[in-house]
């Protein structure tokens, strides 16, 4: 067990290191000089120039520039982004605590309505409940998040002006505890219509493992023993259709950052998600260098969470 | 030369077998049958645009942003271009790019699936830790920073989908071959002295045929809203109209605060259905391969 999740950390911290090769090499597709890519846009000022080119050692042979870039890369040094002329990591840090204001209650929240319309579809499996809940999910699931954006944008914002088109908060306001109002009248929009995209796949898998989860003969032996319908479902059913839900979540990174990317553009919501949409607007490459990194290296922490959560809830993997 | 023709006869026959038990198993699951009759009329349309529409796609016909009438059933863009013939003429490069990288990720896939899981060993280990690295990093951000450093073209976003992609169809075909490869007559094929070559060509490569046709159409939908997602954040190519591209217009040019709902609600839903129908087909081919995944 120890050694599992020494062997999964370790595991992981060379994909880290993988993927800041990848990203360096990624330059030497660029077409011109890697210097170019840093530093080679006239918006960046001379002094910022010097100090990244200084930094990176751009005027040293590849392979102590690709030692330079890693040993910066791990100490936070992601360049200076174009457009905003500040240091790429300062950007990520401020704008995260943006991206989690929407991106954890919305996760949770589809992943709360997935359960829940899985659940229920489960429970009536052949019924018209179960039929209608799977195409709903079907259509849900493969709905690109960013056209459903617009629709809501569209619906709710534009044509009933029920919420705000984007933005987390008035425009000229900051946050304060007064304000919290309106940043969750901002929020709701957004939050709603990722949740409700992404819940579509957890239905459906919930669906799909509760209904291999009652055939189990440990769910006869509960009935058999005369346990409550609501017993048996919370005690037996929901526990194990929780082990391939977690996984599923582990598997679902990738799509949550693509929500990130897609809800933020299209709700102009100041988190990392949005810099993606800026970075190629404004033809940043430091910083989209900087949110794909912090993308992946987000991605794999997760993953390793995951998977160590995982073997706790399994007992068959924590007593192996 | 009869038997030539004998062996011909054989191959119509049992191609005909397919197609028949490829149509009963259509005819019982009427969602796919609707899904391929659905795919028919898109592939026909972007074959033979000009039969549906009479304007061309960048050709101005009006005012900007007139909602759906007699003349232009779905109104008019930010420019005054008819939407419905873009529509029509975006489904050839939404279909094209969705095909070729399908493909691209499929064959790549399939290599890599194939030779790691019949060598196995070292070369397995390697694959196998590449295909890894590939899963851990968000495929997303990846094709956009790949699509981003290529420079937006056809070939680029085709490129950066594929390289996004080909991990699963990698993987399904890798745990194909591991099962197929210990099956007694692939292994008194070694024995009788065939060659690696020979054996992966005859008799390994038609055994997973038809599971890499699924996977590459099951795939296809996944590529034609990953090109939407690339296109829609501008790293598309503008010249080539697409489903994407016009939905890169109808957002960048604010089709949504104007109201003009025409001009971005048909591209997307046309997406998601025709997401959906390859879905249902691939599902309808997996199942007939494969009884094991038949409900």
């Amino acid at each position: 067990m120890k050694t599992y999740i020494l062997t999964r950390i370790a595991s992981s911290i060379l994909t880290l290191f993988l993927v800041i090769s990848f990203s360096f090499f990624l330059f030497r597709i660029l077409p011109g000089d890697p210097a170019t890519a840093l530093t080679g846009d006239p918006r960046l000022p001379a002094e910022s120039k010097e100090a990244v080119y200084k930094m990176f050692g751009l005027d040293k042979p590849l392979l102590e520039q690709y030692l330079l870039f890693l040993v910066n890369t791990i100490k936070g040094n992601l360049g200076i982004s174009f457009q905003y002329k500040t240091p790429v990591f300062n950007i990520l840090m401020e704008k995260l605590v943006n991206t989690l204001i929407l991106l954890i209650p919305a996760t949770v929240l589809s992943i709360l309505l997935g359960v829940l319309v899985g659940l229920i579809a489960g429970l009536y499996k052949g019924k018209k409940v179960d039929n209608l809940i799977r195409s709903i999910a079907t259509l849900v699931w493969s709905t690109p998040s960013f056209w459903a954006g617009m629709l809501a944008v569209y619906l709710f914002a534009v044509n009933i002006r029920l919420f705000p088109t984007g933005g987390m908060l008035r425009i000229g306001t900051s946050f304060s505890l007064e304000n919290i109002g309106d940043l969750l009248w901002h929020l709701f929009l957004p939050m709603m219509v990722y949740a409700i995209i992404y819940s579509g796949q957890y239905a459906l898998l919930v669906r799909e493992s509760l209904d291999n989860v009652l055939t189990e003969d440990f769910m006869m032996l509960a009935r058999a023993k005369g346990y409550s319908n609501f017993k048996i479902m919370t005690r037996y059913a929901l526990r194990n259709v929780l082990l391939p839900l977690v996984s599923l979540i582990g598997i679902n990174f990738g799509n949550i950052i693509l929500g990130s990317i897609t809800i933020e553009s299209v709700f102009s919501w100041p988190g990392i998600g949005r810099l993606v949409y800026d970075a190629i607007f404004y033809n940043d490459y430091p910083l989209l260098q900087g949110v794909f990194l912090f993308f992946s290296t987000f991605m794999i922490i997760s993953m390793v969470f995951i998977d160590i959560l995982y073997t706790y809830l399994d007992p068959r993997i924590r007593f192996r | 030369m009869k038997q030539n023709v004998n062996r011909f006869m054989c191959g119509i026959n049992s191609f005909k077998n397919l197609l028949l038990s490829l149509w009963t198993l259509f005819k019982t699951k009427k969602s796919a049958l609707i899904s391929l009759a659905f795919l028919t009329v898109i592939v026909t349309m972007s074959v033979f645009p000009q039969f549906f529409t009479r304007y061309d796609a960048y050709q101005i016909v009006g005012d900007a942003w007139t909602p759906p009438s007699f003349s232009n059933p779905l109104g008019t863009d930010d420019v005054g271009r008819d939407v419905w013939s873009q529509i029509v003429y975006g489904a050839k490069v939404s279909l094209i790019i969705g095909l070729l990288s399908a493909l691209l990720a499929t064959v790549i896939g399939s290599i890599v699936g194939i030779l790691s899981a019949y060598y196995g060993g070292l070369l397995d280990q390697l694959f196998s830790r590449i295909v890894e690295f590939f899963m851990s990093i968000p495929n997303f951000p990846l094709m956009v920073v790949l699509a981003y450093i290529l420079k937006p073209s056809l070939g680029t976003v085709i490129l950066a989908i594929a390289i996004g992609i080909w991990t699963q169809p990698a993987k399904v075909i890798r745990s194909e071959v591991l099962s197929l490869k210990e099956r007694p007559y692939i292994i008194k094929a070694k024995l009788i002295g065939c060659s690696s070559i020979r054996i992966l060509y005859r008799y390994i490569l038609p055994r997973v045929m038809p599971i890499i046709t699924a996977m590459a159409i099951i795939a296809i939908g996944w590529a034609i809203p990953s090109e939407a997602f690339l296109s829609w954040l501008g790293l598309g190519d503008i010249t080539q109209v697409s489903w994407g591209i016009m939905l890169y217009f109808a957002f960048g040019r604010g089709s949504v605060a104007a109201g003009a709902w025409w001009h971005f609600t048909s591209p997307g839903i046309l997406i998601v259905l025709v997401n959906i129908a390859f879905m249902n087909v691939g599902q309808v081919i997996k199942e007939m391969l494969n009884p094991r995944y038949r409900a």
